[in-house]
Parts: structure tokens; C-alpha cells; sequence
């Protein structure tokens, strides 16, 4: 029976692409910005409050790419060593009410995992837009651990049995609302940062009549 | 009576099942109904809508009443979460005059709404 791998929500690949080119966005910009002024500005406009006060608000804008360029050495050193979780389902979708084996393991340096959590989550998502600003928010509706190490040494591969509820509600995404389900992989890694990954699975109604 | 009534009983269905129901009017002119079906979000996230099937009603005089028939669809079903809650519709429209009734249908597994806890 062929098996179906399932994708993480976002890769490391791409998470490191988008913090390495942000950092490098904010910080050139912060850097043209503040240098081209300092070049345009008389040593007296630079003096006391005035001074204080624009330094202070270059400060905040270099604070900001400090923190990115923080993240981005944090995402490439998880896409460079960090042991990956690899899980695979025997089906494509999964009906509502049924039951199937998860396939899961640790590729990579797994001598580096200290603790290991997988649970089963279904998850309300919605998108709102308040004033300008545009939000996300999640409610898991229903989380059933699927293994977890707790603080013994974990094991670095397993199959579980994934049961999904027959009066649930299946995977179903309309333009600012969603019903998700994951298995949500949580590790603790030694001399690495924690990762927190979501990996995306397909829920569909039960039988011919949903 | 008001000038568009819908009756339904009942006004729950089983997903994919057959929504049975009449309108009865009484208006100025014979009117050129549209039953349609449709659903919307409610909760904390802006809204999405969307239609279902419908049907078309056209009257022979200003008042009296015709049955119809849907078949309700299976997704997304009625369902009520703490941030999401999709609610389906009932609407009937008179294109002649612009009267609309509407009413709330509960469509789902069993005819039930689907719960999140």
C-alpha cells in the first residue's frame, strides 16, 4: 500500500529564505536610510535632545533588524542541523469517523532530539481585518496526543493510530475561515533551538452522505 | 400573510438529502420566484458566502403558492465553532416586485449542526 507523506504547513527551506531575505531587506534599507541622512546632516543638527531623539529612532529600526537577522541565523541553523520529522498516512484523505495508522520518524541528527511530542489537532482558522490591520486566529477544537516523551529519551520513529471523530467537522476552507487538521511534531534538540512544526492532512465527510 | 412566505418542514435536512418546502405569496402581480440556498460565516473572522443550488418559481396569478424541491448540499455543513459558525439559508426572492423572505435551515449529518467544542 503506497503511503502518503505528509508536507509540514511551512518548510524550513522556505521559512530561512524569507527571514534571510527580510533581514537582508530591512537592514540595507535601515543602513542607505540612516547612512545618506548622517551624510546630509550638519554635526550641529546632531546635538543634544535633537540629536538623542534621532539616533533613539534609528535605534528602534536597528533593534528590529537585529531581532530578524537573530531569526534568520536561528531558521538556517534548524534547516542546516536540526533532525526532521517525516510522517506518512496510508490514505490520501482520511473520512470523518475513521481511524488509520500514522507512519512517523526522525531523519537527521537523531542523537540531538531530547524530547519529542506528536498530537493530533483540529483547528478553527480565521482571518479578520481590524481598522488596517489584517489578523489570524486559531482555536483547536479537538487535540488528542499522539506520543509523547515527556522526560525520557524518546524513541525516533513510531505508528499510531489516528482516529477522527464521526460528529466533527472535515477539513473545509472558505477565503477568511478554515477547518484544519495536523499533527502538530514539537522537539526539544540539544545545543539547537526547539521546533514547533505543523504538518497538514486532509479530513473529508463520512461516506457517500456527509 | 405578508407578501412571501416560506414553509418548510422541516427546517432541518440531512447533507445531500431532498429540502422540500412551498411558498405562498400575495402580491400585486404574479411574481417569478427564486428559492435559493445559500450559506455565510458567522463569528470572529470576516464573513464568506456562498450559493447552493436553487430553483425557479413563476406564478400564474398576484396570489397563491407552489411547492418545490432541493437538494441540499453536502459541504460545507451547518456547524458551530468557537471562531467559525456557518449558518445556511433559505431565501426566496420575487424578481417582479423585489420582496425576499428568508429563513434559517440546518443543514448537516443527520440533519444536525455539527458542534465544536
Amino acid at each position: 500500500m503506497p503511503d502518503f507523506p505528509l508536507q509540514p504547513e511551512i518548510s524550513r527551506a522556505k521559512s530561512a529564505r524569507t527571514f534571510v531575505l527580510l533581514t537582508a531587506f530591512w537592514n540595507i534599507v535601515t543602513y542607505l536610510v540612516f547612512g545618506s541622512f548622517l551624510a546630509a546632516a550638519d554635526a550641529s543638527d546632531l546635538e543634544g535632545w535633537t540629536g538623542i531623539g534621532i539616533f533613539a529612532f534609528f535605534a528602534v529600526f536597528a533593534v528590529i533588524g537585529l531581532v530578524l537577522a537573530v531569526l534568520a541565523v536561528r531558521s538556517l541553523v534548524i534547516l542546516r542541523y536540526a533532525p526532521q520529522p517525516v510522517l506518512s498516512l496510508p490514505v490520501a484523505t482520511l473520512p470523518v469517523g475513521s481511524a488509520a495508522n500514522l507512519s512517523w520518524h526522525i531523519d537527521g541528527q537523531r542523537r540531538r532530539v531530547q524530547s519529542l511530542a506528536l498530537t493530533l489537532e483540529g483547528m478553527e482558522e480565521v482571518i479578520y481585518t481590524s481598522g488596517t490591520d489584517t489578523s489570524t486566529d486559531r482555536h483547536v477544537f479537538h487535540q488528542l496526543s499522539l506520543y509523547d516523551s515527556g522526560a525520557f529519551q524518546p524513541t525516533t520513529e513510531g505508528r499510531n493510530r489516528i482516529f477522527i471523530p464521526a460528529d466533527t467537522m472535515w477539513s473545509w476552507s472558505a477565503r477568511h475561515n478554515k477547518i484544519l487538521w495536523q499533527i502538530r511534531v514539537k522537539m526539544r534538540l540539544h545545543g539547537l533551538p526547539g521546533t514547533d512544526e505543523r504538518f497538514r492532512f486532509t479530513v473529508v465527510p463520512a461516506g457517500p452522505v456527509a | 400573510m405578508t407578501a412571501l412566505q416560506i414553509r418548510l418542514a422541516p427546517a432541518s435536512i440531512a447533507a445531500g438529502g431532498r429540502l422540500d418546502g412551498r411558498i405562498l405569496w400575495s402580491l400585486a402581480r404574479a411574481p417569478e420566484i427564486t428559492v435559493r440556498l445559500t450559506w455565510q460565516t458567522r463569528g470572529k473572522g470576516t464573513t464568506d458566502e456562498g450559493d447552493g443550488p436553487s430553483t425557479e418559481i413563476r406564478g400564474t396569478a398576484a396570489a397563491g403558492d407552489a411547492s418545490f424541491a432541493l437538494t441540499a448540499p453536502t459541504t460545507p455543513p451547518s456547524f458551530s465553532g468557537r471562531l467559525i459558525s456557518v449558518i445556511w439559508y433559505l431565501t426566496a426572492t420575487d424578481r417582479v416586485s423585489g420582496e425576499t423572505a428568508g429563513i434559517e435551515v440546518v443543514i448537516g449529518p443527520n440533519g444536525r449542526e455539527i458542534r465544536l467544542s
